[in-house]
């Protein structure tokens, strides 16, 4: 045992040493008994100069303690156990609702965000329309009634009209770039009459839940 | 000299506690005998001021460690170590009184007076002459240790346990790096403990305690 050491117990007996060497310390006094003898004597010298007049002197009490602990039948290093211990259906309902309630928030998340991207992208987007036949963009016109969140009645220009080919062709594409704008699958109906009763631009007129 | 650049992060007296009873929490005993050793003559010290005789002082001191012991796990940590084991003691000694049908005198002393209360028992004789003059014999020897010092280290040891200051506070009243402090505090202990050492192993083969 060297005085370096003693050192450190004078140290960490009175508060003084680094956190990491009192660590470290502690355990080696827990194995080595030399140094606990250090630290008993050490306390021993602290206990007679800081005794009061008229108390007795106390010693070894830690020795009898110990002596009786190991003596009760009931097996004091139980105790720790028990009182430690967690019910048992505590071990395993824990994790199950962790994830019960990472999955709902989760699931949640999705659905929430999921129904917030198709009606921004509804109202914000003002998609054209690339017609394959080399004409410029055309303005969308768009009448575009949400049924239930799931249908959309969809008017094409009426401009178009007038070219029932390319108008075929523009409804599929417009249909496609409509429904890729929507990350949602969306049923698209395409409503004639109103195609003819509408000449001027159509717009989007109202998005109702 | 430069007192900021010895300066450290130690770990409290408390902190020390508090990592003792966790490692008496986890079943090392040695760690719960460690601590018996720093606070046995404390809790002593407080029961002797219900109880005068010395034999009842050390039942019940043993009686207040293996239920501190016992209920170790309800520790928390939320006030001091010793604070706690101060009102279990407490609580024990006055058991003990109404057990035996005495009257429970002093019973409203706080943690923070015990220390400086000596509760009129000054003159009380706790155990046997013969017993008597072993518990003085020690003292004498740590007393007469401290005297021999020189005189640096006896300041040093003085102002630490006595005084109750830090090792930084000592560091200023002597006007020296802590390290020296350090130093001093640690070879005036190891004097006094060279000077003990035939003494203790008497005593130690004879009884378990000095008395």
């Amino acid at each position: 045992m060297s005085d370096k050491s003693n050192e450190q117990i004078s140290n960490l007996m009175d508060g003084e040493l680094e956190i990491n060497a009192s660590k470290f310390l502690l355990k080696r006094m827990a194995a080595d008994k030399s140094l606990s003898e250090k630290w008993e004597s050490y306390h021993l010298i602290k206990s007679c100069l800081q005794r009061q007049a008229g108390e007795p002197l106390v010693i070894d009490v830690a020795g009898r303690v110990c002596q009786e602990l190991s003596q009760q039948n009931d097996g004091t290093s139980h105790i720790f156990e028990s009182s430690t211990k967690t019910p048992n259906f505590h071990k395993w309902l824990k994790p199950v609702l962790g994830m019960g309630i990472a999955a709902s928030v989760a699931f949640m998340s999705v659905f929430l965000i999921q129904n917030k991207n198709d009606i921004d992208a509804i109202s914000n987007e003002q998609p054209t329309i690339a017609l394959q036949t080399g004409l410029k963009p055309l303005p969308v016109n768009i009448s575009a009634n949400m049924v239930s969140g799931s249908q959309a009645i969809v008017s094409p220009p009426a401009s178009l009209s007038r070219f029932p080919s390319v108008s075929a062709k523009n409804t599929f594409n417009y249909n496609q770039g409509f429904s890729q704008i929507n990350t949602m699958p969306y049923l698209i109906i395409l409503n004639k009459d109103e195609v003819k009763k509408q000449l001027t631009p159509l717009r989007i007129n109202n998005i109702s839940d | 000299m430069n007192k900021k650049q010895d300066k450290k992060i130690e770990m409290s007296e408390k902190a020390v506690d508090l990592a003792l009873v966790k490692q008496a929490q986890k079943g090392d005993m040695k760690a719960f005998e460690m601590l018996v050793q720093r606070y046995q003559q404390k809790v002593g010290g407080a029961i002797s001021k219900l109880i005068k005789d010395y034999h009842e002082i050390q039942d019940i001191t043993q009686d207040v460690f293996v239920k501190v012991y016992k209920a170790l796990p309800n520790f928390r940590g939320d006030s001091a170590f010793y604070t706690w084991i101060y009102r279990i003691a407490i609580n024990t000694a006055k058991n003990h009184l109404v057990a035996k049908g005495r009257r429970i005198q002093n019973s409203d002393i706080e943690p923070s007076e015990a220390e400086n209360y000596s509760g009129g028992f000054e003159n009380q004789d706790f155990d046997t002459p013969d017993a008597h003059y072993e518990r003085q014999e020690v003292e004498q020897v740590v007393h007469d240790s401290i005297e021999q010092l020189p005189e640096d280290l006896k300041q040093a040891i003085i102002l630490r346990e006595l005084e109750g200051l830090s090792y930084e506070e000592i560091a200023e009243k002597m006007n020296c790096p802590i390290g020296t402090v350090r130093s001093r505090i640690f070879r005036a202990r190891d004097a006094v403990d060279n000077a003990l050492k035939p003494l203790r192993k008497k005593e130690y083969k004879r009884t378990n305690y000095v008395r």
